[in-house]
């Protein structure tokens, strides 16, 4: 990587937070270990130490977008302060090429007193603009937050949605070369959030590197070219976000006790993954014509004139992004996918009618336990699901031994492509609904081709298109 | 490990800091300056108008209650209220910043924690903004002048000079203050103490040929001393101001700014931990 291509370069970078009980300690830590020193004593410490960020080394490249996930604490805010150049690390060093715009937390930088306005110019001139460049970018920040007559009002009297736009207005209308958003973005409406996405995706095209921390994983799977998982300050994987993210879930969702095993295989599984990163054609999620590597080339060309069952199951298509949640006291086995004669299948005619299906071995007594499914495109897009209850309150009642089985029929109701399960059994537990078993990308499964196809787009609604002519004369 | 973004080495550094941030700092000021009357029917006109109030309220106090004379030779009633008005002035620049400056750092975390922010200008804005203020107060001073004592002194021209010879004493204790109030709270409280003190123990509200000889010397360990007997000077006597007074303090002013300057740089980097 050439020095002109980096964008962030962290070298074991580590951040211990003082803790002092109270403020004159700091003042004493400052001066008195010094003092000790030169009469010959031992120098004390006045704080117990915490250290937020440990050990993380991270080359960013210009225009790559990198997701940031992690449980709360796990040192994601502290490690952005850092690149953002508010907080000093304690060991290593943060070098950022560029501008650095950013929307850490709720409350970037705005004094509540003062007035949109204000505020807006006072980023501006902290970001660097000069005053002429501030004026001529006014009326497009404006524009961009949409919050009207209220730029005259104290930031105060905003609500959380007015006061992001405004700070997001400002971030991006300074053409950064790197825009850091934290978390930020989830107070605004969806319409407002599409047009943040849009405008993170025009920035990223015109050169800028992104840095986007957010617990709505979906959004990072669908943005993000890499994301990284954090945990206790250590940066357990770094990869495709179809690769972290479910590590990341599993992580989030195991057990205490277990969760220090849970990290080690996280941790062994991502250094062992290092050879063949990025080879594995399923984990990449932004190649979808891969996915067809996995099929023999002879039923490639399979064509399918007219919608007939002929659905076949083919052995090599088997996911390879599959991630097997810590089990508590329930476990799913057996998941596959039928015709309705109970034929196995995995590629799928367009239209046809399947039934998906699994086994639950309960270990433990369960109340409340409702089984569910999810289909997702290869990016990770949630496209439909459903689960056996509404609620769970009006979920089943299971004791210790017995196996149910969940059958979810659905219609093939989608575009040529490659598609992947999921399966989850909750119950009501003492902290509400919890996993007790959960596997994502459980398997994946074809919709092979159909040439007559009128529908666009992944979701066939069964639009039913119709012309009329009409003479004008 | 010490980052600071300026040469602590060098003297006019706390200069360096204004001048590479000075259109925050305008902003800054501007900002402060109106909002102290937002929402106010009379704005800005209250800064005015609260000297002109407090100099009728002096006159009336201090002149005819107590019969105040600066000097025997006069029997204007106005003679007393204008020239403690000269030296609270200056008095009042001091306070208002020294007060404020214990909290300076403490009431902007958001500067502190979540941008980066050049902390050390705001010392330059607060100064700015009580600046603006004495700009006001002078002005009332002078136009009030002619139509109570019958002119307005020639050395009034020198009253800027006066007052640059006092900024860097008044920034200095500004970032004396605001790195040290950081860690301790207490300092707000002290503070407020002292520099009433300051303010009785200067030849403000007496002319220090009442104090008694043997303290007299005493007058010019406090701060205010050398600069309100100059202001006295300049506004209300038409005198030239003792230069070499002058010179000399504006020479030890600029070590202690430069001073406080490298103690807030040096300190600044704990600010996070602790705000």
């Amino acid at each position: 990587m050439s020095s002109e291509d980096f964008s962030i370069r962290i070298k074991s970078l580590s951040k211990r937070y003082e803790v002092y009980a109270q403020p004159a300690d700091r003042l004493r830590q400052m001066i008195l270990p010094r003092v000790q020193r030169v009469v010959r004593r031992p120098a004390r410490t006045y704080f117990s130490e915490f250290w937020a960020v440990r050990d993380i080394s991270l080359d960013v490249r210009k225009g790559e977008t990198v997701g940031i996930v992690g449980r709360n604490g796990s040192g994601k805010s502290t490690l952005l302060q850092m690149i953002c150049g508010t907080l000093s690390p304690t060991l290593g060093t943060v070098a950022v090429n560029g501008r650095v715009a950013a929307l850490l937390e709720l409350g970037a930088g705005f004094n509540p007193e003062f007035t949109g306005r204000e505020s807006v110019r006072l980023s501006g001139l902290l970001y660097g603009l000069s005053e002429q460049e501030l004026d001529t970018r006014f009326d497009a920040i404006l524009d961009f937050a949409e919050i009207g007559d209220f730029i005259d009002q104290p930031i105060k009297t905003y609500s959380s949605g007015m006061y992001v736009r405004l700070a997001f207005a400002v971030a991006i209308n300074v053409s950064p070369d790197v825009l850091v958003v934290d978390e930020a973005l989830s107070v605004g409406d969806e319409a407002f959030q599409r047009k943040c996405f849009a405008r993170i995706d025009a920035i990223r095209d015109a050169g800028a590197t992104v840095l986007f921390v957010s617990h709505a994983t979906g959004t990072v799977i669908e943005l993000c070219d890499r994301a990284i998982l954090l945990d206790e300050g250590e940066m357990l994987a770094d990869g495709t976000p179809r690769f972290v993210v479910p590590r990341y879930h599993k992580l989030l969702y195991s057990p205490s006790d277990k969760a220090v095993a849970v990290r080690e295989a996280i941790k062994r599984e991502a250094v062992a993954r290092d050879v063949d990163e990025r080879s594995s054609a399923i984990d990449s999620g932004d190649r979808p014509d891969a996915s067809m590597d996995g099929i023999p080339a002879a039923v490639k060309d399979v064509e399918i004139r007219q919608v007939e069952e002929s659905a076949y199951f083919d052995e090599a298509m088997t996911p390879r992004s599959t991630v097997h949640y810590q089990s508590r006291g329930a476990l799913i086995t057996a998941p596959r996918i039928e015709t309705r004669t109970g034929r196995q299948v995995n590629v799928l005619s367009p239209g046809r009618e399947y039934i998906y299906t699994y086994d639950v071995l309960f270990q433990a007594a369960a109340v409340g336990v409702r089984l569910g499914m999810m289909i997702k495109t290869i990016t990770g897009l949630e496209l439909g699901g459903a689960a056996t209850a509404p609620h769970p309150r009006s979920g089943m009642l299971v004791s210790a031994g017995q196996r149910l089985q969940a059958r979810f029929r659905f219609r093939a109701m989608l575009a040529p492509g490659v598609y992947f399960m999921n399966a989850g059994v909750t119950a009501a537990g003492p902290e509400g609904e919890t996993y007790l078993d959960r596997i994502i990308d459980v398997l994946m499964f074809r919709v092979t081709h159909d040439a007559d196809r009128m529908a666009t787009g992944t979701v066939d609604f069964h639009v039913l298109p119709d012309l009329s002519v009409e003479s004008v004369s | 490990m010490t980052t600071s973004a300026y040469r602590l080495t060098d003297p006019l550094s706390p200069y360096v800091a204004l001048r590479r941030h000075f259109a925050l700092v305008m902003q800054m000021a501007r900002r402060d300056v109106a909002g102290r009357y937002r929402g106010s029917f009379a704005g800005l006109l209250w800064s005015f108008f609260n000297p002109l109030l407090m100099l009728v309220i002096y006159t009336f106090v201090f002149g005819v209650i107590f019969k105040s004379r600066w000097n025997a030779q006069t029997t204007s009633h106005f003679q007393y209220a204008m020239v403690l008005f000269a030296g609270l002035n200056i008095n009042t620049l001091f306070s208002e910043c020294a007060n404020r400056a214990t909290t300076l750092i403490v009431e902007n975390t958001n500067f502190v924690k979540r941008v980066v922010f050049p902390l050390e200008t705001l010392t330059w804005s607060t100064l700015g903004s009580g600046l603006f203020h004495l700009c006001v107060s002078t002005v009332a001073l002078l136009v009030i002048s002619p139509l109570v004592m019958g002119h307005l002194p020639w050395t009034a021209i020198f009253f800027p000079i006066v007052v640059v010879c006092f900024l860097p004493f008044v920034a200095g204790t500004v970032w004396l203050f605001a790195a040290l109030g950081v860690y301790l709270r207490d300092l707000k409280q002290a503070v407020g103490i002292a520099t009433m003190a300051l303010t009785f123990l200067a030849p403000i509200l007496y002319p220090a040929t009442l104090v008694p000889e043997r303290y007299r010397f005493a007058l010019y360990f406090n701060p205010l001393t050398i600069i309100a007997e100059a202001s006295q000077d300049v506004l209300i006597w038409g005198r030239v101001p003792r230069w070499d007074h002058l010179a000399a303090y504006a020479a030890v002013a600029s070590l202690f700014a430069w001073f406080a300057f490298a103690w807030f740089e040096r300190t600044r980097k704990g600010f996070a931990d602790v705000v």
